[in-house]
C-alpha cells in the first residue's frame, strides 16, 4: 500500500502538466463564419484585380 | 436638401457601428477584458482587426496621395507592411503571446529591467499621443473632402465621437467592429477599383476608349504627364522602397497599436498566425487606391493630393462611392481606436498600474484605462484641430517605433545584450530624432539626407551594439533584472 502511495506521488511531482488540447487550437466553431468571410473577400479582392488589369 | 447618398450611406453605417459597439460593451467586466478582450480573441477576429488597423489613413489616403504625386511605385508600401507583418507574425508574436503581457514595454521588462520599462514606456506614449493627432486630422480631412464641413472642426468632432466610442466597450467594440469593417473596406475599395478601370477610364475621352491601365496611360498622357513613369512600379525609386521595407519591417513587430490584438488572441498559436493571415488581406490595397489617386490626376478631379481617393469615390456611381468611403472611414476608426488604446493601455497599465501605482486593483485599472482614453482622446482632438502636416509627422512616430523594435530584437536573439544598451539606444532614438525632424539646432537633413526612421534606426543600433560590448555585467545589473529574465 506505501509502495503504492510513493509510485502514485513521484508521478505526480514528475509529470508534466497536461495541455488543454482546446487552449491550444487554431480556429475553433466562432472563427467559422469569419474565415468565410475572409476567403470571400480575398477571393473577391483577386478576382476584380485581375479583370481590371 | 439634396444630401449625396454617399453621406446616407456613410451614416447608416456609422449607426450600424455603434450599435455594435453597445453589443460589445456587455463583455466587458474587467481591465483584461477592456485592454485585451479577456484573451479570448480567435484567430479571424485577430486576423481582420490587425489588417483593419493597418488599412488606416496612411495606408488609403496616403497611398493614393502618393500615386497621385509620383505613380504606382506605392504599391511597395503594402508589400513592406504585408512583409513586416509575416516577420512579427512568425517572429515575435508567440513570445509576446506567452508572457501573458499587455504591452510592449511590459515585455521590455522581462527582456531587459525596470529602466528599460520605463524608457519604452514614456517613449511610446508620446509617440502614440503623436500619431493619434495625426490619425484624426486625417479623418477629418475625409469627412471634410466628402461633407464640406470645415476641416478643423471636422477633426476636432471625429476626435471626440471617437473617444465616445471607445470609452464605450474597449478592445472588444474594436474587435466586434472590425469585422464590419474589413466587410466594408474587403468589398467597397476593390469594387470601386473595378468601377473606376472599367466603367470610368474608358468615359473619358483621353483614354481612346480603352478600359484599364491602357485607357489610364492614355488618359495620362492626354494631360500631359509621363504615363510610363507614373504607371511603372519603380516609380518612386529605389530609396524609397527601401525605406518602405526599413518601415515595415523594423516598425511592426513593436507597434503597439498593430499588436495589440495579438496580446487579446486566445493562445500563442493564434498570436503567430493571425498577424500571417492579416498581412495576404493587407497586401494588395496599394494597387487599388494607387490607381484610384492617379485616376483623380488623370481625370483632374482635384489639385489637392490628399482629396484624391475621396473625389475619385464621389464621382463614381454613387452606391459604390458611399460603400468605399465607409470602408476608408472604417479603416480611420480603426487605427485610431487602435492607436488610442495603445497609448492608453501603456498609460494606465505600465506608468500607472506597475510603475506609479502598484497597489491599484483590476476593477480601478478598468477606469483608470476609461480616464486615459478620455485624457488623450479628448486632448488630441484638440490637438488634430491644429492641422499637422499627417506623412511628415507620421514618419517621426515610426522612427521611434524602429528603436522599440531594435531593443526587442537584441533581447530575444543576442545573449550580450544589455539593459544600459537598451535604455540608451532608445533616450537616443528619442533626443536624436527629435533633433533631426525638427532641425534642433541646425538642418541635419540637408547634411545627411537620411529617410527619419533610418537615421533613427542607425542611431539607436549602434549606440545599442557600443553600449552592449562595453557595459559590464555587475551583481548591481543583476539585481535590477526580473527574475524570468536570468541571462
Amino acid at each position: 500500500m506505501k509502495k503504492i502511495n510513493k509510485v502514485n506521488i513521484t508521478n505526480e511531482e514528475l509529470s508534466i502538466p497536461e495541455l488543454n488540447k482546446e487552449d491550444l487550437l487554431l480556429f475553433d466553431k466562432t472563427d467559422k463564419p469569419f474565415l468565410t468571410l475572409y476567403l470571400f473577400i480575398f477571393i473577391l479582392g483577386i478576382i476584380l484585380t485581375i479583370i481590371s488589369i | 436638401m439634396n444630401i449625396p447618398i454617399q453621406i446616407i450611406i456613410l451614416i447608416v453605417y456609422f449607426t450600424l457601428i455603434i450599435f455594435l459597439g453597445i453589443l460589445a460593451m456587455k463583455k466587458v467586466k474587467g481591465s483584461e477584458d477592456l485592454l485585451v478582450a479577456g484573451r479570448n480573441l480567435g484567430m479571424m477576429y485577430v486576423s481582420v482587426s490587425i489588417a483593419a488597423e493597418y488599412m488606416g489613413g496612411l495606408g488609403t489616403i496616403g497611398t493614393a496621395e502618393v500615386a497621385f504625386n509620383q505613380g504606382m511605385g506605392v504599391i511597395w508600401y503594402h508589400i513592406a507592411s504585408a512583409c513586416g507583418l509575416i516577420f512579427f507574425g512568425l517572429g515575435f508574436a508567440h513570445y509576446y503571446r506567452k508572457y501573458n503581457v499587455i504591452t510592449v514595454p511590459e515585455y521590455l521588462y522581462f527582456l531587459y529591467d525596470i529602466k528599460t520599462w520605463k524608457a519604452a514606456s514614456v517613449l511610446n506614449v508620446f509617440a502614440y499621443w503623436i500619431f493619434t493627432i495625426i490619425q484624426m486630422t486625417a479623418m477629418g480631412s475625409l469627412v471634410a473632402s466628402v461633407t464640406g464641413f470645415d476641416l478643423r472642426w471636422s477633426a476636432f468632432i471625429c476626435g471626440i465621437g471617437m473617444t465616445i466610442y471607445l470609452l464605450a466597450a474597449g478592445m472588444w467594440s474594436v474587435a466586434f467592429t472590425s469585422v464590419a469593417f474589413m466587410i466594408t473596406i474587403g468589398t467597397g475599395i476593390p469594387l470601386a477599383f473595378w468601377w473606376v478601370m472599367n466603367r470610368e477610364i474608358p468615359l473619358l475621352v483621353s483614354s481612346g476608349g480603352f478600359s484599364g491601365f491602357a485607357g489610364l496611360a492614355n488618359a495620362l498622357t492626354a494631360a500631359g504627364l509621363n504615363a510610363e513613369h507614373l504607371l511603372s512600379p519603380y516609380s518612386l525609386g529605389a530609396m524609397a522602397i527601401i525605406g518602405y521595407f526599413l518601415g515595415g519591417v523594423l516598425g511592426i513587430p513593436a507597434a503597439q497599436a498593430t499588436i495589440n490584438f495579438s496580446f487579446g488572441a486566445r493562445n500563442w498559436k493564434v498570436a503567430r498566425l493571425a498577424p500571417v493571415l492579416a498581412a495576404i488581406l493587407v497586401l494588395p490595397l496599394s494597387i487599388w487606391t494607387g490607381s484610384m489617386g492617379l485616376f483623380a490626376r488623370a481625370a483632374d478631379l482635384t489639385a489637392n493630393p490628399k482629396l484624391a481617393l475621396g473625389a475619385t469615390l464621389m464621382h463614381i456611381n454613387p452606391i459604390i462611392g458611399g460603400i468605399g468611403v465607409a470602408g476608408i472611414f472604417a479603416a480611420l476608426v480603426s487605427t485610431v481606436a487602435g492607436i488610442l488604446f495603445g497609448a492608453a493601455s501603456i498609460m494606465s497599465k505600465d506608468v500607472w498600474q506597475r510603475w506609479l501605482h502598484p497597489g491599484t486593483d483590476d476593477k480601478y485599472l478598468a477606469k483608470w484605462t476609461r480616464l486615459w482614453i478620455l485624457i488623450i482622446g479628448v486632448s488630441s482632438a484638440f490637438g488634430a484641430m491644429s492641422l499637422p502636416k499627417i506623412l511628415h509627422q507620421a514618419y517621426f512616430v515610426y522612427s521611434i517605433r524602429s528603436a522599440l523594435m531594435i531593443a526587442v530584437a537584441f533581447g530575444l536573439w543576442w545573449k550580450a545584450a544589455h539593459p544600459n544598451a537598451a535604455y540608451w539606444s532608445m533616450v537616443v532614438a528619442l533626443v536624436g530624432g527629435t533633433m533631426y525632424q525638427f532641425n534642433i539646432p541646425i538642418n541635419f537633413q540637408s547634411f545627411f539626407h537620411l529617410h527619419i526612421a533610418v537615421w533613427c534606426g542607425l542611431l539607436s543600433f549602434i549606440t545599442f551594439i557600443i553600449i552592449s560590448l562595453f557595459s559590464k555585467w555587475t551583481s548591481q545589473t543583476a539585481s535590477e533584472l526580473p527574475p524570468a529574465a536570468s541571462k
